[in-house]
């Protein structure tokens, strides 16, 4: 039970991360991302041949950070004049074409069979506890980046972002680089995804292009819509309860005498959709009303 | 160079034969116009003249079809509009366009150019002496402007919860904050009741005080007569006549090009 | 060589068909209702597994099978049209697109549990294929082009020749100008819903026709239909059509030069330039 809540622990500091760094794009600056997952698996397989290359963990992370940072840039540059519609399309289709690549191109991480046998930081210290050492690990990034944003939320550059969301033309007509900004917070959401592949890797020790589908970029989706706007204490909080939801019901397989693994999974992820639904229902409909 | 501007008063924005075309509609039309440096210009003209869409093709956020715009003498058309804002060329929205969740205050922090705080490093050293000192700076100088426009003791609402007038002000605020040379005022007055039109024109006067060139889209004769030295008057997106107020007051063609317009 | 390019014709033809229909669901609820809907790939497998249902556990005949799932496929749309989409109706373009994120999980797991992850196939009697100079092509494939053809033609018909299809047009081409002419828009908007997923559900059994169904095979096609629907033009049926050639033979032509399954990143490609390039569609899109 205890290695079950320590393995929950680690996947939800994982989704917390890259839910924060959507919220940081989306929550704040108003920028649409449905293909966080790209950035996510960037700094997995980055991070992962790093390692197994004999790369320090924390240069691992790092170099996952940056490779999903400017690819970040790079969607934000392609796609600055795009309405919200057609961003939506373009990110989505993104991360879907990152997948495709991963799949095809094996000299990267091996196709579908993916990257194994990836490398666990100071993995010999702690050889009974590891899963506990890497837990505190996980959480103390996302304190890490929980606090950046927070800071970057107070900060006058939160104000900026926040004026962005609201009206650009207004940002454009006092001096003001729109592009510039977006670009930057893009690729800063980005980056945080990335981190999070890094330790995703690490922590599984194994990763394939199947775990970065379209559905992952819906979850921290989710987390971030159940949460007030921008706010990112709600957004962890948002991951909690993504997290629990997908893996912390994995145990009620054991005690339900009906239905099979492929089943249970999917019935997870429909009572996700309906979930996705009903906070999309409860939150704007009170705009139509109001 | 210097002969010149002494002869007559120097030009700070000079418009070439601007066309623009939306779809089916010639918006504007060959436009020519300059604008005295110091002075207060009104540019009038019966709805769909085109006047709006000639700031915005000023202000960078259109590109012309043809023409050329030359702020103090250098080529600003193609600039998006950020850079022509920092050039000192700074327009208002004839709808007001406050930042709904923002406060009244932040409307106004966030103008200054460049922010230290808006920085990542400024993120990273929030607390410090140099970011907290630049905040209140910034603070300082948004509430003086407030204060001009009678806004300070609204500072800390929600700027969306303002009433239709407060954010008429307020976007004269932004734009007294921006510190600009030339200001576009795209109908500052309209839908405003009368007592706050008195104040309105008291602080464009102010602005204009300060040094800004002002242009200004207006409806109502009576501003254009207390405000301005000289009128464009523009008609089916080009210039019909220009001159002094009285001279176009008395101008036949442009009250048949009023009465036209009149349903 | 010359045979493969060919033969690339042939399938590109055929993918098309399927294609087709479900983007001019997509297109009609982008025109009309104005947001893409990312659920109605979705509604291409709900009506492959609903035909292979019926047919495989009730016994129907496939023809009539195929005809009722469409025709509840387009039902399920409509009630979910009423019972979600109709209550965000003017709450902007960004609820619409996450309530059809969340409608795409549901679909896609509900037809997951039901099927599970692996492949079926329809029970087709086996056939001959035809050789006709050097093209070859299965009755079954021939059917999906016909019946894609047709289903596009009678759309297209209804929306010429209907007093409803007349309401879409007025609502796609200029909504503010309809809703004053005293068009009741509520009535149209469930039209088109219903008319989107029987389209899609369509373009599913199609392409259960020519392949196998798998739980992915409405997401698989997704950005190629959507490629499809903004190439054609948003509300434009016969633009649906003509796209949907013009992408399927840029994906089998693509595999010339890259591996078969970049086929739909090719439409993505395809799709992004589009969007970058021309926003409004390039056969005769609206502004």
């Amino acid at each position: 039970m205890l290695d079950f809540l320590i393995a929950i622990v680690t996947f939800t500091a994982i989704y917390a991360v890259v839910s924060l760094g959507l919220n940081l794009q989306w929550g704040q600056a108003g920028l649409v991302n449905l293909g966080q997952v790209a950035f996510f698996a960037a700094g997995a397989y980055t991070a992962a041949i790093l390692a197994r290359a004999g790369t320090p963990f924390p240069l691992a992370v790092l170099a996952g950070m940056v490779v999903a940072a400017l690819l970040g840039a790079l969607v934000a540059l392609i796609t600055p004049r795009l309405r919200e519609d057609y961003l939506a399309i373009v990110t989505l289709g993104f991360a879907e074409l990152v997948r495709l690549i991963l799949l095809n191109e094996k000299e990267i991480g091996n196709g579908p069979s993916g990257i194994n046998a990836i490398p666990q930081p100071l993995h010999e210290l702690f050889s009974a506890n590891y899963p506990l050492f890497f837990a505190f690990l996980t959480v103390a990034a996302l304190i890490v980046v929980y606090l950046f944003n927070e800071r970057l939320r107070r900060a006058p550059l939160g104000r900026l972002l926040r004026a962005i969301r609201e009206d650009e033309s207004v940002v454009a007509s006092i001096g003001k680089s729109v592009l510039a900004f977006k670009v930057e917070t893009f690729s800063l959401g980005a980056a945080m995804a990335g981190i999070a592949g890094a330790f995703y890797a690490a922590y599984l020790t194994f990763i394939a292009p199947e775990m970065f589908t379209a559905s992952v970029s819906i979850y921290v989706l989710v987390a971030v819509l159940i949460a007030a706007r921008g706010s990112n204490i709600g957004t962890v909080l948002g991951a909690v309860f993504v997290s629990v939801l997908l893996e912390g019901t994995d145990f009620i397989k054991d005690y339900i005498p009906f239905g099979t693994g492929v089943q249970i999974a999917a019935v997870r992820i429909i009572i996700m959709g309906v979930i996705l639904m009903l906070v999309v229902l409860a939150r704007y409909r009170k705009v139509v009303e109001g | 160079m210097s002969a010149d501007a002494l002869r007559e008063p120097a030009t700070i924005l000079e418009v070439r034969s601007l066309s623009k075309r939306f779809g089916g509609m010639q918006a504007v039309n060959g436009c020519s116009l300059r604008i005295a440096a110091g002075s207060i210009t009104g540019l009038i003209g019966p709805n769909g003249a085109g006047k709006s869409t000639v700031f915005t093709l000023i202000s960078g956020f259109l590109r012309p079809d043809v023409g050329e715009i030359l702020f103090d003498g250098h080529r600003i058309d193609g600039l998006p509009a950020h850079r022509v804002a920092r050039l000192g060329l700074v327009r208002t929205f004839q709808t007001p366009r406050e930042l709904r969740e923002l406060s009244v205050l932040e409307n106004l922090m966030m103008v200054p150019r460049p922010q230290f705080g808006e920085s990542l490093v400024g993120v990273m050293l929030l607390g410090s002496r140099r970011v907290r000192r630049e905040e209140q700076e910034i603070e300082k100088r948004a509430l003086e402007v407030l204060r001009t426009v009678g806004l300070d003791h609204q500072a800390r609402r929600r700027a969306a919860d303002l009433s239709g007038g407060q954010k008429k002000l307020l976007e004269i605020a932004r734009c007294m904050m921006c510190q600009p040379r030339l200001a576009l005022l795209d109908e500052p007055t309209a839908g405003v009741n009368p007592s706050l039109i008195n104040d309105l024109v008291e602080m464009i006067r102010l602005l204009h005080a300060g040094g800004v060139t002002i242009v200004i889209i207006e409806h109502n004769m009576n501003v254009v007569m207390r405000l301005c030295e000289h009128v464009i008057v523009l008609d089916r997106g080009e210039v019909m006549c220009e001159g002094t107020p009285e001279q176009i007051q008395r101008d036949e063609r442009v009250l048949a090009a009023y009465l036209g317009s009149v349903p | 060589m010359s045979e493969l390019i060919r033969q690339y014709l042939v399938s590109a033809i055929v993918i098309a068909s399927a294609w087709a229909p479900t983007a001019a669901g997509i297109s009609l609820i982008y025109g009309v209702l104005r947001y893409p809907n990312f659920a109605l790939g979705e509604f291409m497998t709900l009506g492959g597994y609903l035909t292979l249902g019926l047919s495989a556990g009730f016994g129907m005949p496939l023809p009539l099978a195929a005809l009722i799932a469409v025709i509840a496929a387009g039902f399920v749309s409509l009630a979910v049209d009423q019972t979600a989409f109709r209550a965000v109706r003017r709450a902007g373009i960004l609820p619409p697109i996450l309530l059809s994120l969340g409608l795409m999980l549901i679909l896609q797991n509900v037809v997951r549990a039901f099927w599970g992850n692996g492949a079926w196939q329809l029970d087709l009697p086996l056939t001959r294929p035809y050789d006709w100079l050097g093209f070859v092509i299965t009755p079954y494939q021939l059917m999906c082009i016909a019946v894609s053809v047709l289903a596009i033609g009678a759309s297209y018909m209804v929306l010429l020749r209907t007093r409803f299809g007349k309401a879409v047009r007025a609502l796609a081409d200029n909504p503010d100008l309809a809703l004053v002419s005293g068009i009741e828009p509520e009535p149209v908007y469930a039209g088109v819903a219903f008319m989107a997923g029987l389209l899609s559900a369509l373009g599913g059994v199609l392409l259960g026709l020519q392949s196998v169904l798998t739980p992915l095979m409405g997401w698989d096609s997704l950005l190629p239909a959507f490629a499809v629907a903004i190439l054609g033009g948003l509300g434009n049926l016969m633009g649906a059509g003509v796209a949907a050639l013009i992408v399927a033979l840029a994906g089998e032509y693509s595999l010339l030069f890259v591996q078969s399954s970049y086929k739909s990143a090719v439409a993505f490609v395809v799709l992004a330039l589009i969007l970058i390039v021309r926003p409004a569609g390039i056969l005769g899109g609206r502004s």
